[in-house]
């Protein structure tokens, strides 16, 4: 007969693993269970810096000009391009909420450009066009590229910098997600500078990677899909869930008030 | 060579194989992307991680165990044990290189998703395969987390050059390797590229030598009992002010403990100044300073290290160049499981699990082999002595 003495370790591991096992159920994943499938909970950006300018002149009505800088993902021609990418699932959206502003989106992207090639458009075309709100997605490139880490926290530094000081709220986006290119990209460490700089600069950094993770988790997308017109099909729905998303964010009032 | 892998009577010291298992299975955890686990594996304890802790008892065990080798049979002979071990960790990086390239090429007909253009760009090695199989041969190819293997194989390489040098003279052994270190510190360019470019190494070999060589530099010193400055009051006390400071700050980066009032201590500030690339300052100094209380803490007699609930942990680190491989296998695997079944919390969980289960398994199983050829007469006892 075993003796305790002689199964404790053993019972000392199978708790070990009956514990992991057993966190698997606990982080209440229900918080999806909203109107649209891909609704992201409101916690999400909860601890994201409020664009307060850009949701006065939203609610008054005023004039709102956004301005999109990012690469192939905003650009959007996976499902199409033009008003399929989203930014023109953002401007629908925020037309929907604030149907007085006057907004307009304007997409200015360009396909496989760095944080600092970014920062060069920034300064020739964005910042003399008197932008209210810029939103910048970056990150992509420079994770593929392995752009020094240094070198990419300058760019984003200098550009929200620039951006600030033209007069602009600015507002970033980080990458993409799949697992497939997590298996030969580290995007982690862009990560983590992206969202140290939107701290430090106190802007707000829409979280698409993690957000992308969430629903892919929770089989609202599946970003395996083949064939050319499912891959259509899921850039439309995937960019229309990021755009209205997006809307979610900046739509935010100043002070949070309990509903 | 007595030094053998039992007890702690043996002259084995049982802390560096608990610890290096505890970095074998953090290393695993870590390099699967996104496990919830990877948050508190060895970097929730300060501005290091894993891979420092590897490197830096593989240096110190390899200092034990070609430091003695130089000493009892010279110098050609320490250096072909040397280079023996590099031709197995080779072997294994060329396997390990193989296996990923199968499993992304299994993927190629999915890596021309147009929603992922950008990102697809870091897939163009597949269409110059011939090219990423040269440069992975020369040790310049790291496709996402292949890159510890060539680096450890790298240090390992040159640790005969060190150990020669700093038998003539020590101080100028060292000064040359924290003299190479300090350069990188003021010139990042000092590195080597890596295929395909822009890239360069992202453990830069010219920063990462100076743990590994002064780890093995103190793990010589050991065996000839010249260790004593390390246990002196003033050093001591320095370790453990540098050591909490850095758990401290980690602690509030992971759980936003003391944010608010103290805003200067958040990740942004500390970021520039701990670059894992070049093994800043900081980092350097509270990975030594973490393992000299760690060793302060514990003594070689611990008796949780000759416990059947350590021995799971022990018997991993005893074999760890196996087990490192095997950990770098079963992560690519768990990634690719995660990726093409499912990618759930519980697939998750199933993967730390099993990961772990089957690192100790094949550990068990390693050195239930190595205690059965052992006492034959053709087999080369020093060989088990610091198998990393």
């Amino acid at each position: 007969m075993m003796r305790w003495g002689t199964l404790r370790p053993v019972a000392v591991w199978v708790g070990v693993a009956g514990v992991m096992l057993a966190l698997a159920f606990v982080p209440g994943w229900g918080a999806f269970a909203q109107s649209r499938a891909c609704a992201v909970a409101p916690e999400t950006f909860e601890d994201e810096p409020v664009l307060s300018r850009t949701y006065a002149a939203l609610k008054s009505g005023g004039e709102v000009a956004i301005f999109v800088v990012g690469g192939a993902s905003t650009l959007g021609r996976a499902a199409g391009g033009g008003e399929q990418a989203w930014p023109g699932a953002l401007s629908r959206s925020l037309k929907d909420r604030f149907p007085a502003a006057r907004i307009t989106v304007a997409n200015h992207s360009v396909s496989r450009d760095t944080a600092a090639a970014m920062l060069a458009r920034i300064h020739r075309d964005i910042i003399p066009a008197k932008p209210s709100l810029v939103i910048w997605e970056t990150g992509t490139t420079d994770a593929v590229r392995g752009t020094d880490s240094s070198d990419f926290g300058d760019a984003l530094e200098q550009g929200i910098e620039a951006l600030q000081k033209a007069g602009a709220e600015v507002a970033l986006m980080d990458m993409q997600f799949s697992r497939r290119s997590e298996m030969i990209i580290n995007f982690n460490r862009y990560l983590v500078i992206m969202r140290g700089i939107a701290e430090a600069n106190e802007v707000p950094l829409f979280p698409r990677h993690e957000i992308m993770r969430q629903w892919s988790e929770e089989g609202i997308f599946d970003y395996r899909v083949r064939g050319r017109e499912p891959r259509r099909q899921l850039a439309v729905a995937l960019y229309g869930c990021i755009g209205r998303s997006v809307a979610d964010m900046i739509g935010r009032p100043p002070v949070m008030s309990a509903p | 060579m007595t030094v053998m892998g039992e007890g702690s009577a043996g002259g084995r010291d049982l802390r560096l194989d608990f610890f290096r298992g505890i970095a074998l299975f953090s290393i695993f955890i870590d390099h699967v992307p996104d496990l919830w686990l990877g948050t508190y594996t060895i970097q929730f304890t300060g501005f290091y991680d894993a891979a420092d802790v590897f490197i830096l008892i593989s240096g110190y065990t390899a200092g034990m165990v070609y430091g003695r080798i130089l000493e009892d049979r010279g110098a050609l002979m320490a250096t072909i044990r040397v280079y023996h071990r590099v031709w197995q960790l080779y072997v294994a990086h060329v396997f390990l290189f193989m296996v990923f390239m199968a499993l992304i090429g299994q993927m190629s007909g999915q890596w021309n998703n147009p929603l992922y253009v950008e990102e697809l760009r870091a897939a163009d090695f597949l269409r110059e395969p011939g090219i990423a199989v040269a440069m992975a041969l020369a040790l310049l190819f790291h496709p996402a987390y292949m890159d510890i293997l060539p680096l450890y194989i790298t240090l390992l390489a040159v640790l005969p050059l060190f150990m020669v040098l700093a038998r003539w003279h020590w101080p100028l052994a060292l000064a040359l390797s924290f003299g190479l270190w300090l350069a990188v510190q003021f010139n990042d360019a000092i590195n080597l590229v890596s295929y395909p470019g822009p890239h360069k190494w992202f453990f830069n070999p010219f920063a990462w030598q100076v743990l590994f060589l002064f780890a093995a530099f103190l793990g010589w010193s050991q065996i000839k009992r010249r260790n004593g400055w390390l246990r002196a009051r003033p050093l001591l006390l320095a370790a453990i002010a540098m050591a909490v400071f850095g758990f401290t700050i980690r602690l509030n980066w992971t759980f936003n403990l003391f944010t608010d009032p103290m805003p200067f201590l958040k990740e942004t500030f500390f970021l520039p100044a701990l670059s894992k690339t070049d093994m800043s300052v900081i980092r350097l100094l509270n990975v030594l300073a973490t393992a000299l209380v760690v060793a302060a803490l514990i003594p070689r007699t611990a008796r949780f290290l000759s416990s059947r609930a350590a021995w799971p942990v022990m018997v991993c680190g005893r074999h760890s160049l196996h087990i490192f491989c095997l950990g770098i296998l079963l992560s690519v695997l768990g990634q690719w499981m995660l990726n093409e079944l499912q990618g759930g919390v519980w697939m998750q969980n199933l993967i730390i699990v099993m990961g772990i289960v089957i690192m100790i398994g094949v550990a068990a199983l390693v050195d239930w082999y190595g205690k059965s050829l052992r006492g034959r007469r053709d087999f080369p006892a020093d060989e088990k002595a610091g198998q990393r």
